[in-house]
């Protein structure tokens, strides 16, 4: 009896030593609790793990994964473009062929390979790869060849003229990877990224944190960086933090320097604590879209009905907490070719009014049915609209259903998760959604409409022409007209409810200082950054 | 206890890993969603679609895509992430020691607080005691884990600043989450202590063990207890097997490495390999922790035999 018993205090009393024990080491893995020591560390809260470190095999780019690399240029805070590997170029007449001329004596962090004109020709030949070409390859489909003509200069031969294309170059698309590394990682590539960026990997705890040290070699950055010169801190962790009220706690508590902010929190943390909220225009906007395929959508009246049916700022005021604006033009603010003329127009155009949505129904032969539905040849106006299951969007569809009860319209609404979302409505299962969408350039209208779209289906002659000839010219003066042009016939020819204009809501800790925004790099100017 | 039982039913754990695995994949592939438009982007078009779809070998038929797996499964081989392109077995490997651990210490707080609590409970039968341990197990037992876990985080995070609100950094990480799946947990075990317990104490031989003029401490823990003990052993067995899969609430608010985290990821992005190895890991700690049950049982009970 008292041997069994001991023999069971002793299993339990090792089960407990194995436990600690093996707590050891991971005791220094990337905590945030900044004790004394005079590393320097950047603590960002982020959602999930990065999908990869090689940008070749996801089209899914977070800050986690692509701080190590350069691209050739970057979009500045006014939207210009500002030479980061690439010290100048030139664009011939034709537009269809582009020189850079490199910046010279930058090191990969392996330190074993220069970049070179031939490492830019390598991430060309990588993505085009007819074997295995990159997820992202579409992005550079203008681009025909990448041509060597010296160590520091390079040509690119471009098969049509792609206006957004400085968008792609200046994005993580075209981010440069040391080939050398490259080629000896292979398929482990994804775990051992190589460029010449910043930062540099050194530890990544799947599903814990990313830990980068600071490049302290580092060559410099974009021109239009404050600081062109190696990170002002010493590590950068990204946390991995799925749970937004446990990321807002541990901003609270200062062991994280940098989080999203969700809209409901925001007044809060301004208020009562002494975290920096800065709030930056969002590069997207928010929408209740149509399967142009579908019936009621096929006929235009309706459409036309449901402009006036929704009342935008009630969806700002109470959904968002007044954190966003309310939106008509089919590009927000934050994207060139938006103008505050066209917004009034549309605006004017299409104002909150339930009467006017019963008078187009009404005089397009809809009645109300005893349900007090509209109904026509014996079918009622009742549709389904595909939902994100996030909060935000989840009260925004509420507040359309009740805006569509009003005027007489049945709206079920279906709550889904992302990943049946993103792969039912390509196949246009959906009947309506309320969508996203985020990007830097007017060419997203292109990616909206193009051959009908993965969202509305909307098959129509002239979107596709305006849409295509939008981004075939290189200069924005000359693309500008086009959108406008292609927005007008839009808002007379809907295929959706453009709803509103979102804010990016930051918080940092209040030992950060020189935050610099750009809307454009999607965020803030991380080598800018300094620590108290 | 023949050795031969055990591994017979080691054997029979087979066909139900094999179900397992076939009712998983199944579903995997029966909802909606494609992990493929989630690695190309939104605005991809069709043929880069297509030609991932071949790369990642979607595009075979199912029967076939599911004997690869079956067959590199059985040489230990979980095959790679369709997202991350890392390899599935190491990735779970990395993981488990946290989870395991977590969910030791989970079973251990779970077991002292639910039989202190219980026993107490029943040998106070319908006094304070037994009401005040009753109600807290209520609450125990009825409060989401989500909002325990934001309590104590708030309490012994923000405001003492005792320990990590979340995140692993060593033993001082595991403290919140091994509590609060223990207290949870713990108030379920408390309640079937109890009744257990009451059962028990009116059985004739425990009448029997007191007009022999045993000392109450051996009546209650030889001869109560240890009888009152088998629904018990289930039950910690059943939520330490449930627990080696990974607690998802608890290990998302946390923000701890675990396995759920890994089962949570894989089917949020349709990570179809990675949800099936999951889970079979999850399928094979299930079994054999119910295994350990039964021989626990007969440990505990001479006249539960197993031919």
């Amino acid at each position: 009896m008292l041997k069994k018993r001991y023999s069971l205090m002793l299993i339990v009393v090792l089960m407990l030593v194995t436990i600690l024990s093996g707590c050891q080491p991971a005791a220094d893995g990337g905590d945030g609790d900044g004790n004394g020591d005079d590393v320097k560390e950047f603590v960002y809260a982020v959602v999930d793990d990065p999908a990869t470190f090689d940008l070749d095999t996801t089209s899914w780019h977070q800050t986690q994964a692509i701080v190590s690399f350069d691209s050739l240029v970057e979009i500045d805070t006014e939207g210009n473009v500002s030479p980061k590997l690439a010290e100048s170029w030139e664009i011939s007449d034709d537009g269809l062929e582009w020189t850079f001329n490199l910046r010279q004596g930058i090191m990969f962090h392996c330190n074993e390979e220069e970049f070179t004109a031939h490492a830019v020709k390598h991430k060309f030949d990588h993505m085009k790869n007819p074997d295995k070409p990159s997820v992202n390859a579409h992005m550079i489909s203008a681009i025909d060849d990448v041509v060597v003509v010296d160590d520091y200069t390079v040509k690119f031969m471009f098969n049509s003229v792609d206006g957004a294309i400085w968008n792609t170059l200046g994005g993580s698309f075209f981010a440069i990877d040391c080939p050398s590394c490259r080629e000896e990682h292979g398929e482990d590539y994804g775990m051992n990224p190589c460029g010449t960026g910043p930062w540099i990997l050194d530890d990544y705890v799947p599903g814990s944190h990313v830990t980068y040290v600071a490049n302290t070699e580092y060559w410099g950055g974009a021109d239009y960086w404050d600081n062109n010169g190696p990170p002002k801190f010493d590590k950068l962790t990204f946390r991995i933090i799925p749970d937004e009220a446990t990321r807002i706690l541990e901003l609270q508590q200062g062991t994280v320097d940098y989080a999203a902010v969700p809209p409901q929190e925001t007044k809060r943390l301004q208020d009562e604590t002494d975290i920096n909220v800065i709030l930056s225009p969002s590069n997207g906007l928010r929408y209740w879209g149509f399967n142009m395929k579908k019936w009621p959508w096929t006929n235009k009246n309706v459409r036309i009905a449901m402009q006036y049916a929704i009342d935008k700022e009630a969806i700002t005021e109470s959904a968002l907490e007044g954190l966003a604006k309310p939106l008509w033009s089919a590009l927000p603010p934050s994207i060139p070719g938006y103008s505050e003329e066209l917004e009034a127009e549309f605006k004017a155009k299409y104002p909150y009014d339930p009467a006017k949505t019963k008078e187009v129904l009404e005089n397009d032969g809809w009645a109300l049915n005893a349900d007090g539905v509209y109904e026509k040849d014996g079918k009622p106006l009742a549709v389904s609209m595909w939902v994100l299951n996030e909060g935000i969007q989840i009260r925004t569809a509420e507040i359309i259903e009740s805006n569509l009860k009003d005027v007489g319209v049945d709206l079920d609404i279906q709550v889904m998760e992302q990943a049946t979302l993103t792969s039912g409505s390509p196949k246009g299962l959906h009947e309506s959604l309320l969508w996203t969408y985020g990007w830097y350039d007017p060419q997203i209208l292109f990616f909206l409409f193009n051959n009908g779209g993965t969202r509305m289906h909307y098959i129509d002659e002239t979107v596709q022409r305006l849409a295509e000839e939008g981004h075939q010219k290189v200069s924005m003066e000359e693309r500008l007209p086009i959108y406008e042009e292609l927005q007008r016939y839009l808002a007379d020819n809907p295929s959706w409810v453009v709803l509103y204009f979102p804010q990016d809501i930051h918080g940092f800790s209040p030992r950060v200082e020189n935050v610099r925004m750009n809307p454009f790099g999607g965020g803030f100017v991380l080598n800018d950054i300094e620590l108290k | 206890m023949s050795y031969t039982y055990i591994i017979r039913r080691i054997l029979a754990t087979i066909p139900v890993l094999l179900g397992v695995s076939l009712l998983v994949f199944l579903m995997l592939h029966a909802i909606p969603g494609d992990p493929v438009r989630l690695i190309v982007g939104e605005f991809a078009p069709q043929e880069t679609v297509d030609a991932i779809t071949r790369q990642l070998g979607l595009d075979r038929p199912l029967h076939v895509q599911f004997f690869n797996f079956l067959s590199n499964a059985v040489r230990g081989d979980l095959g790679r992430s369709l997202i991350t392109n890392r390899d599935i077995t190491q990735e779970i490997v990395n993981r488990f020691p946290l989870t395991f651990k977590i969910a030791v210490l989970a079973v251990l707080l779970q077991i002292i607080i639910g039989l202190g609590l219980g026993i107490m409970a029943a040998l106070n039968h319908r006094k304070i005691l037994d009401n005040v341990a009753m109600i807290g197990a209520l609450l125990g037992v009825s409060m989401p884990s989500f909002w325990l876990a934001l309590l104590l985080m708030l309490v012994f995070g923000v405001g003492l600043k005792w320990l990590p609100i979340s995140g692993y950094f060593g033993f001082k990480s595991l403290i919140l989450p091994a509590v609060t799946l223990g207290l949870l947990t713990g108030a379920r075990i408390a309640r079937m202590t109890r009744s257990s317990v009451l059962e028990v104490l009116n059985q004739d031989f425990v009448r029997t063990a007191r007009a022999k003029g045993l000392k109450e401490r051996i009546v209650i823990y030889k001869h109560v207890l240890k009888n009152a003990l088998i629904p018990i052993v289930t039950l910690v067995g059943m939520s330490f097997g449930s627990l080696l899969g990974g607690a998802i609430i608890t290990e998302t608010v946390f923000a701890l490495p675990g396995i759920a985290q890994l089962a949570i990821n894989g089917i949020n992005r349709r990570d179809f390999p990675m949800v099936q190895g999951v889970v079979l890991v999850i399928a094979v700690s299930f079994t054999l922790c119910n295994l350990l049950v039964d021989v626990v049982y007969s440990v505990l009970d001479p006249r539960i035999r197993y031919e």
